[in-house]
């Protein structure tokens, strides 16, 4: 039991290239915001809220409701969310939007 | 996509959405985090911390350059056969638990020696990508299956199974990526055809704790810590935790029909692995609070149910000196607990609620009594014989209590403190003794 090993890590090897996130926004005035949704957590009323302070605080905001969005299903195949990912993505991008919110994890 | 996205959490949860980004190649992700278990919060609470606490942050995440801008990290592969600590077998478990290698339990330390023993049990090349495991995307390998196999205490003629069990966890179908859950859920493999009985795997009386089984089992649990990168408290979320992970064999002498993996499409001598989940030590709900029902109210409610959906009312319901042994135990997750406190429920009374509350139709506690037993009772001859009162003596659909008394439940508040969940065991013949712990001075 005192004697010496060596011994190897049982950790699996890091392999994949790591992606940067999208730049920040200067200010959040005068964009448009889509909100996306897993249907969990009560998110459906902390985007109301989100709303009202955004309408408060920065002017011109756009808000595209969540759900206008597909919803993400929490559990459900991870193909069909990786599908789902990208048809949000898709949905953004035609819709102008400058930045989302995603929720709610928990 | 080129769009800034913010991830809004609840308390707790920050790591695991940065894990999941991190297995979706993104460092950095924007995560903003809801103050506490919002499951329990009234909306006048929600929308004050919303004001007050989260917005700022989805703001803040939205407008500040976040750490994850502009980084085009590749990550550097290490040599998988490296030593990465020499010492004592105690110092290296020590450090292995730094490292958060571990189960928690001591284990064998993977020496090149043993590792290679299991080597030569695969035709795979050591440094062969086996599969890339979800949520951490790190690479599987002969030899990093093998450390795990090693730490477990298996056999080096384990290693084709868990080759194997790997390949199956890393299918997209298996949903690896997903079992950080605070549901708590549990991977366990299935082995069948003649590696089965070749390597000891058990199929009969006891089998999880038998044979390969064991050792079998905790392997998977490492591999899933320590190249899946599941780690507890980070974005290995059971509210309640985790028992062990296990492995079943089927007993396909003795099984009537097409054998598990026959019926899935292989061969009668074909031997698998099949990888499942289950959560049954107890599936612990996540209790909610409305307007219309508080969350204290949702919760006795909650565990109302959970005790009718226990399997062996027929026994439950027995008391008296001859009655069978009871005891039932809530686990609640510190803001159940505190919901109830503060709506001025005393354990007491919870127990209260519960024994009025828990009732089933008589004719399905007949059922339970007549078909889930090898006893010839009926409910009228267990009343007469004094193991249930009178008021058992009802109509088909009457509603009959399920407990025996509010004191079989025992309430202990343990678990994630900043998830909402609740968790009900039902043991039997046991009840519980409590002895003072003399420490030594």
């Amino acid at each position: 039991m005192n004697s010496k090993m060596g011994v190897i890590s049982p950790e699996g090897l890091q392999l994949r290239a790591v992606n940067s996130v999208s730049r920040h926004l200067d200010t959040l005035a005068g964009k448009t915001i889509g909100e996306v949704y897993n249907n969990h957590f009560k998110g459906e009323f902390m985007f109301q809220t989100y709303r009202r302070l955004f309408k408060e605080k920065f002017p011109g905001v756009k808000i595209i409701a969540y759900d206008r969005f597909p919803i993400v299903y929490v559990g459900g195949d991870p193909v069909a969310q990786k599908k789902t990912a990208k048809d949000i993505a898709a949905l953004a991008q035609e819709w102008g939007v400058d930045a989302i919110i995603s929720g709610n994890g928990g | 996509m080129g769009i800034p996205a913010v991830v809004v959490t609840t308390t707790g949860f920050t790591n695991i959405a940065k894990a999941a980004g991190r297995a979706e190649g993104i460092a950095g992700l924007r995560v903003a985090e809801y103050p506490g278990a919002v499951g329990v919060h009234p909306e006048a609470l929600v929308e004050q911390n919303v004001e007050s606490v989260l917005f700022d942050r989805i703001v803040s995440e939205l407008t500040k350059p976040a750490a994850g801008e502009n980084r085009d990290a590749v990550g550097v592969a290490k040599r998988a056969n490296a030593i990465v600590c020499e010492g004592t077998f105690d110092e290296i478990g020590a450090y292995f638990k730094r490292q958060l290698w571990t189960d928690e339990l001591p284990i064998v330390p993977p020496t090149l020696e043993r590792v290679e023993a299991f080597l030569k049990h695969t035709k795979r090349a050591p440094d062969e990508q086996i599969a890339v495991l979800p949520q951490a995307n790190l690479a599987a390998v002969p030899w990093n299956i093998a450390a795990n196999a090693v730490m477990a205490g298996c056999r080096p003629e384990h290693m084709p199974v868990l080759i194997a069990a790997v390949e199956a966890i890393a299918d997209d179908t298996y949903n690896l990526n997903n079992i950080g859950s605070t549901w708590g859920v549990l991977p366990f493999l299935l082995v069948n055809g003649p590696v089965a009985k070749k390597l000891g795997i058990e199929h009969g009386a006891q089998l999880v704790n038998k044979g390969a089984n064991p050792a079998l089992g905790r392997a998977l649990g490492l591999i899933i810590r320590n190249i899946a990168g599941y780690k507890l408290s980070r974005n290995y979320m059971g509210t309640f935790g985790y028992p062990m992970n296990f492995v079943l064999a089927e007993n396909e002498a003795q099984c009537p029909w097409e054998p598990y993996h026959v019926e899935h499409g292989f061969d009668q001598n074909d031997s698998t692995v099949t990888a499942g989940g289950t959560v049954t030590w107890g599936w612990p709900p996540a209790i909610y609070g409305t307007e219309e029902k508080s969350a204290a109210q949702a919760a006795l409610e909650m565990l109302t149910i959970e005790v009718t959906k226990k399997p062996c009312l027929g026994r439950l319901v027995e008391r008296g000196t001859n009655g069978f042994r009871n005891m039932i135990t809530f686990l609640l997750a510190p803001p159940i607990a505190k919901a109830l406190a503060s709506a001025g429920y005393s354990k007491q009374n919870i127990r209260d609620y519960v024994y009025e509350h828990a009732r089933v139709p008589y004719r399905e506690l007949e059922f339970l009594i007549e078909y889930g037993h090898s006893e010839a009772f009926k409910i009228p001859d267990m009343v007469e014989r004094g193991l249930l009162p009178n008021e058992y003596l009802v109509q088909p659909d009457d509603l009959v209590r399920v407990l025996p008394s509010p004191e079989v439940i025992n309430i202990v508040v343990c678990g994630d403190p900043d998830r909402n969940r609740a968790m009900v065991l039902w043991g039997g013949y046991v009840s519980p003794v409590t002895k003072k712990i003399e420490m030594p001075l």
